[in-house]
């Protein structure tokens, strides 16, 4: 063999294409592929940096800031961006730099609690539906149509109504996640039983069947596996949403109040003050929108990545 | 066609029912007592309270309130006993002794303008950039249009509402800043776009997906093969096909276009079912609120049986028959 021959052949070894004898290489499962094609995808990470710096922000706001966000300094209300208070004072003369970085976590929080509510209930009820079938799945299905009917937005508002008031930072998000999360869970549900449905006539999901594996064995390394790429998909692009409706219910002074500190809650507050104070809008705003979009662009990198069709 | 019809109709009795009972036990479950406030300065008469519980039921436990409220039960109407409720079509009283239904005929309309103008929006403009985009795919109006879909899908309803209000409302006076009781499709025509802003892109992104995939089908190089324009091949045989998947979000929208209502209505002042439910909930006023919300869930039902009859006329190989 002559140097670049051999040269060739274990460059192909070491991308783990065709070896030596024209076997194939080590298999590559869904996942693999789509890691592979979203690590040369410069949009991954950035969104991927964007949401850690969030996390980050949320988990350990002082790194970020030595300002006490509740300390209020009223003669300096609405003061404009300067170099004490680099995004300048809300009406209240709080600084607004360091309430955008206390508010992350109320938006985190409820986003990330929300998808992963979400992804449990609606995901356990859509796997038993599809995967029974019969009248279990026409009843399931036509309860999530129940719950489907009602508007996100009405639905979440009479549920935090109608639910204890409490000023505790913890049960107030407890409560906008709940909320959330009994009028979302039959999307996720709907998305989980037709991707079973496509999974479960599958040979393998029969061979195993036909060896005696136990439903929940079936379910849990044949047919999840198989079923979960929509489902993460559309979770990831749903928690920007969940995050702009804290938001939205805080705007209608529903969500999150005062003490607590959140974007929604700084947005509507400077809504007021758009003509003569904008900077008391934008910041809140600009930061909120970050968020939303840092999720939804993460959920668009891993569809493509995961559908073959795009390569 | 007609005994599908049929069926979806039937189908649709037990989600209303089941929403409309998730609504009124929600409702009803709302801590406060309806009857405060209610004789001005000083706390009401006990034989009003008596009254004013009879008159609504609100002695019964909630199952038989709720069948009462259905009309399959019959209630106590004037010392005899009547069906009277959703079943012989009436929404009874809000707790002001007003009629629901003769409210919500006022304001329905006002809500039914607005989302027209909303979905008008959506289809026009959403589709037109998803065509645009879609045929010259990875182009510098294709990019354009993914990135300013992205920002407007970030940015929340009531923020993009009090920019365009300050903005296209009050610095350019093009358009009135809030709307009045009686609106006209042109004052409706700023909070219709802010209302859908957001499915706009949802749209145009849905379209440009779905053409792109269909561009590359058999059939559409059947149609340029056979000296069809692209024009037309594109225009007749593609984006047909590709609407399937936009009409059907436009229908699931629907709902969470009259929940965002209640968040544009409120920004520009129009008095609408959006309006009409936030202030039922806040001042307790269960009837007013179940009775709006039944109405809501209805129009949204009906909706979605449109589209899913309009499949066939988007794509002759799917039947209903």
């Amino acid at each position: 063999m002559t140097e670049p021959a051999i040269e060739a052949v274990s460059e192909q070894k070491a991308v783990g294409a065709l070896d030596a004898r024209g076997d194939v290489g080590e298999a590559r499962s869904l996942w693999s592929d789509a890691w592979r094609a979203m690590r040369k995808n410069p949009m991954f990470w950035i969104s991927a940096g964007m949401i850690a710096v969030f996390i980050l922000m949320s988990v350990w706001p002082s790194l970020f800031t030595n300002t006490d966000p509740a300390y209020a300094i009223l003669e300096r209300s609405r003061e404009r961006p300067n170099s004490n208070a680099w995004f300048g004072r809300n009406i209240q003369g709080y600084d607004i730099y360091a309430r955008c970085i206390y508010g992350a976590r109320a938006s985190i929080l409820v986003g990330l609690m929300t998808t992963i509510a979400v992804v449990l209930v609606g995901g356990a009820i859509g796997v038993f539906a599809g995967y029974k079938g019969g009248w279990v799945d026409s009843l399931l299905s036509r309860i999530g149509d129940v719950f489907f009917a009602i508007p996100l937005l009405l639905g979440a508002i009479i549920i935090l109504v109608s639910l204890p008031r409490t000023t505790n930072y913890w049960f107030i998000i407890i409560k906008v996640v709940l909320a959330l999360m009994v009028l979302g869970w039959p999307s996720i549900a709907r998305l989980m039983r037709s991707s079973v449905i496509q999974v479960k006539p599958n040979d393998y999901v029969q061979a195993a069947r036909a060896l005696g594996a136990s439903p929940w064995r079936v379910i849990r390394s044949h047919i999840l596996p198989n079923a979960l790429a929509p489902v993460i998909v559309v979770s990831t692009i749903n928690l920007g949403g969940y995050i702009a409706a804290e938001a939205t219910l805080s705007f209608l002074g529903i969500g999150l109040q005062s003490p607590a500190i959140s974007w929604g809650i700084d947005i509507s507050a400077a809504i007021v003050g758009l003509r003569t104070t904008p900077h008391m809008l934008l910041y809140p705003s600009l930061f909120l929108s970050l968020a939303v979009l840092a999720f939804i662009m993460l959920g668009d990198v891993v569809r493509d990545a995961l559908d073959p069709k795009n390569r | 066609m007609g005994t599908y019809i049929i069926r979806r109709v039937l189908q649709m009795i037990p989600v209303l029912l089941g929403a409309t009972f998730l609504i009124f036990a929600m409702v009803f479950a709302l801590p406060g007592d309806p009857t405060d406030g209610k004789c001005g300065e000083r706390p009401c008469s006990a034989a009003y309270i008596a009254e004013f519980k009879k008159e609504y039921n609100l002695n019964d436990n909630l199952l038989l309130r709720y069948a009462k409220y259905t009309g399959i039960w019959p209630q106590d109407r004037g010392g005899e006993q009547k069906f009277d409720g959703l079943l012989q079509g009436n929404l009874g009283k809000n707790y002001n002794g007003y009629k629901v239904a003769e409210d919500l005929q006022q304001r329905y309309p006002v809500t039914a303008k607005l989302a027209l103008v909303a979905i008008v929006f959506e289809v026009v403009i959403g589709i037109a950039a998803g065509v645009l985009t879609g045929v010259r795919k990875g182009g510098f109006l294709d990019n354009l249009v993914l990135v300013s879909t992205l920002v407007v899908i970030s940015i929340p309803i009531f923020v993009i509402g009090a920019l365009g209000q300050y903005f296209l409302g009050v610095k350019l006076g093009w358009f009135p800043v809030t709307v009045g009781s009686n609106p006209t499709f042109y004052q409706l025509l700023l909070p219709g776009m802010v209302l859908g802003a957001l499915s706009i892109a949802y749209v145009s992104r849905l379209t440009r997906t779905n053409l792109v995939e269909n561009l590359r089908a058999d059939y559409v190089r059947t149609a340029i093969a056979k000296g069809l324009t692209r024009r037309r091949a594109v225009g007749l045989h593609a984006l047909r096909n590709s609407l399937i998947p936009v009409v059907t979000f436009i229908g699931f929208d629907f709902g969470g276009l009259l929940g965002g209502a209640i968040v544009t209505e409120r920004i520009f002042n129009i008095q609408g079912v959006g309006s009409y439910i936030y202030r039922g909930i806040n001042n307790r006023d269960g009837m007013a609120v179940v009775g709006a919300v039944t109405v809501l869930v209805l129009v949204y039902l009906i909706v979605n049986l449109i589209v899913d009859l309009l499949y066939g006329v988007l794509d002759p190989r799917i039947s209903h028959d």
